[in-house]
């Protein structure tokens, strides 16, 4: 079985730790979250005829009082980046994430991830804003970490772009 | 002082005035024109070297250390040669520094020496050490080693081999017995408390990082290579040839796997027998286990009999006892007989008694008692009696009051302090013992066997006895006393305010006065207790506002600690409860 690690990234608030909760059980508490800013949890998943054991390194919210710990992303294979599709502001926290990352490991595989399409009534979004961030449009999945809709989806595609892609230094 | 030399003929003329100059120049020196020039120039060189070296120095040194490294073998050999040449100065000049330090080096090898001497007398006098050196003979081996052995065991529970750059676990191995967590999120989280380490600290350079973490006798040891890190966990004290063999472990892996380290893609197929190497540091160390496992009969036998010892002794001891008090109670209860005390030595019991006259005689009693099989002795005291003494005594135990002698012309007096009713006044009066042996009887100023005293106590141990019964209700959630417990409240108050004047004249002490705060068990915990401290707080206002002595109240909120059959409307209340000691 391959191991990859995997890293959820995004604004504060939207949704990381409940997508992670809706995907995997975990053993550790999310204490580990507010003492060290990340909680690493795993999954294993089927990619083809071939098992994948992510490791899920879910790194504490950015805000404007909490920059990304770029320390957590090395050695990831792929990367989760998550935006609420309620707030639009999230979409400029994520662009600022991209540019950090795409500096450092321009080859990372992401996947774009709109959480809380449950609230459609409090929709902020318009696929310009999304476009902006210059993600294909097969890696973009509309979720909701309430209703458990295309959580799945997304991580198996995170996993099939790990397999895909070499570890970055 | 020499003044600078005048270039103006090297350089270019620039105007038409000066180029004539030049060529007038040229016209009376020659051929001689560039030979004085540069005698000129070369008569004054020292001293514009030495007017601009500082400052050529200094630019210089900032651009770059040329300077110095041209100048430190010039140095080198300067100080050697002054060295050489006058030892003695080079001695004075540096005695001062080195001897504090030499000093303090002294002062701190001797310190230390004492300490390990301290340390050693204590190992080899105590009585521990003394044990100690038994069991290593025991054992066959030298006190030494047996002391090593004891301070050294361990075990190696666990072996991680992960991933540098990504943190995924390669493979791991635990010993038997461990209980041992998902290895795969260890070795992430691991890496990730690792980097959270690095980073709060601000440590860049590879060796920085951390390669230990301890809590208890746990004690987790990471060796980091360049592509992979070796963490162990191990309980007990860690050995030097744990921390070895893990950087023995560690270089093997990579040495054999440089490759597979180098190309890891999250499989762990190019890492084939790599447990084997793991193995080898997943060791352990017991300490000496001199327990003996054999079953200990004799203590085993020796508790068992001392269990039944006790067992006979104790219900031996309460039949005799029994058996003594019913003797003593018959001799009570013979009329005339008073028991003073007794004494049980063997068989032998031995009764000290005070007969009044013209009481059964002692031999009479004798054979009248049942002695329940004791040697039965009397002691007899009646000869005492005409002890005054003696007589005070047993009238201070019949009366609860305090009486001494005094002696008088005729005769004795007896003496009476404390509390007497009017109806004890009398009845001492006419007592027996009292007529009898003493000429008058003398009651101090303090007595109180006045019938309005009397009165007195009674109505503070009333008083007393009401306000401690109090309690004022609420309703609910409120801290407010509702018009019908006003009532209740302004009665306790007077009821304080009599009881603290009553207190001084009968000699009473006030110490506090204590208000607690109740309330139901409805709502949260915090909140009530809140609650309950402000009801008591609240009574405590009114009491001091109506002038009861502020230093005596204290106030406890209480919570909601009733038994849950208590009706919730008597449960939200408060209660007062006053110390009082009596100073005689």
């Amino acid at each position: 079985m391959i191991s990859k690690k995997v890293t959820m990234v995004g604004a504060f608030a939207v949704g990381k730790t409940s997508l992670v909760r809706r995907f995997v059980e975990s053993i550790f508490s999310e204490k580990y979250h507010t003492t060290i800013g990340v909680k690493i949890d795993k999954k294993q998943v089927q990619v083809d005829q071939e098992m994948v054991q992510l490791m899920i390194w879910d790194i504490e919210g950015v805000d404007v009082f909490t920059e990304l710990n770029t320390t957590y992303l090395r050695g990831a294979s792929g990367m989760l980046l998550v935006i609420d599709g309620t707030r639009e502001n999230t979409v400029d926290a994520a662009q600022k994430i991209l540019d950090t990352v795409t500096n450092s490991m321009p080859e990372t595989p992401v996947v774009l991830v709109v959480n809380k399409c449950d609230l459609k009534s409090q929709w902020a979004l318009t696929n310009g804003q999304l476009s902006r961030l210059n993600i294909a449009e097969e890696n973009i999945f509309y979720t909701s970490a309430k209703t458990g809709e295309c959580v799945e989806e997304a991580f198996s595609r995170l996993a099939e772009l790990t397999l895909g892609s070499a570890i970055m230094e | 002082m020499a003044t600078e030399p005048k270039l103006e003929p090297v350089q270019p003329a620039k105007e038409s005035g000066q180029d004539d100059y030049g060529k007038l120049r040229s016209l009376i020196l020659g051929d001689d024109y560039e030979s004085v020039i540069t005698e000129r120039i070369k008569s004054n060189e020292t001293d514009r070297v030495a007017e601009v070296l500082p400052d050529a120095v200094a630019k210089r040194n900032a651009k770059d250390d040329s300077l110095s490294q041209q100048f430190s073998p010039l140095i080198q050999s300067s100080i050697d040669h002054a060295v050489n040449n006058n030892r003695r100065q080079f001695a004075q000049m540096i005695y001062p520094v080195i001897g504090p330090a030499v000093r303090k080096a002294v002062a701190s090898a001797l310190t230390e020496m004492i300490a390990k001497l301290n340390y050693l007398l204590k190992q080899s006098l105590t009585l521990s050490a003394v044990k100690g050196r038994f069991k290593a003979w025991r054992l066959g081996m030298s006190y030494g080693e047996y002391l090593i052995l004891q301070n050294l065991h361990y075990q190696v529970e666990q072996v991680f081999l992960i991933h540098q750059e990504t943190g995924l676990l390669i493979t791991s191995l635990s010993s038997d017995q461990v209980i041992k967590k998902d290895p795969d999120m260890v070795s992430a989280m691991l890496t990730a408390i690792s980097d959270f380490i690095s980073d709060s600290f601000e440590s860049t350079s590879a060796d920085s990082k951390l390669n230990a973490i301890k809590f208890g006798d746990f004690t987790l040891l990471i060796e980091r290579g360049p592509s992979a890190v070796v963490a162990i966990a191990v309980r007990g004290v860690v050995h030097q040839d744990v921390e070895n063999q893990l950087q023995e472990v560690s270089e093997q892996v990579h040495e054999k796997y440089s490759d597979a380290l180098e190309t890891f893609n999250g499989e762990a197929k190019g890492f084939a027998d790599v447990e084997d190497i793991l193995e080898s540091v997943l060791i352990h160390e017991e300490a000496i286990n001199e327990e003996d496992t054999s079953v200990p009969w004799f203590s085993i036998i020796a508790l068992g009999l001392l269990l039944v010892w006790g067992v006979v002794t104790g219900v031996n001891n309460a039949i005799m006892e029994s058996k003594v008090s019913q003797v003593i109670a018959a001799i009570g209860e013979t009329p005339g007989y008073q028991v003073l005390e007794h004494q049980l030595e063997d068989n032998q019991l031995t009764v000290a008694v005070i007969h009044a006259p013209g009481a059964k005689s002692i031999q009479q009693l004798q054979q009248q008692i049942d002695s329940q099989g004791f040697q039965l002795t009397f002691k007899n005291v009646l000869s005492e009696l005409s002890s005054p003494t003696m007589l005070a005594s047993i009238l201070s135990q019949q009366y609860s009051a305090k009486f001494s002698v005094e002696t008088a012309e005729a005769g004795f007096v007896l003496v009476a302090r404390g509390t007497l009713t009017d109806a004890q006044v009398e009845s001492l009066k006419s007592d027996s013992l009292v007529t009898s042996h003493f000429q008058s009887v003398r009651y101090e100023p303090i007595i109180l066997s006045s019938s309005i005293e009397s009165q007195y106590y009674a109505q503070f141990y009333s008083l007393l006895k009401t306000i401690n019964n109090t309690a004022i209700h609420f309703d609910v959630g409120s801290v407010m006393v509702s018009p019908e417990e006003s009532r209740a409240l302004t009665s306790t108050i007077q009821n304080i305010k009599a009881l603290s004047e009553l207190a001084p004249q009968l000699k009473q002490k006030i110490h506090q006065i204590a208000i607690m705060g109740y309330a139901d068990p409805l709502g949260d915990t915090t909140a009530n207790l809140s609650l309950s401290k402000s009801r008591a707080e609240h009574i405590a206002d009114m009491f001091k506002a109506n002038g009861i002595t502020e230093s005596l109240i204290i106030t406890w909120g209480m919570g909601a600690k009733d038994k849950s059959t208590v009706p919730d409307n008597l449960q939200r209340r408060v209660d007062i409860r006053i110390i009082t000691e009596s100073l005689e």
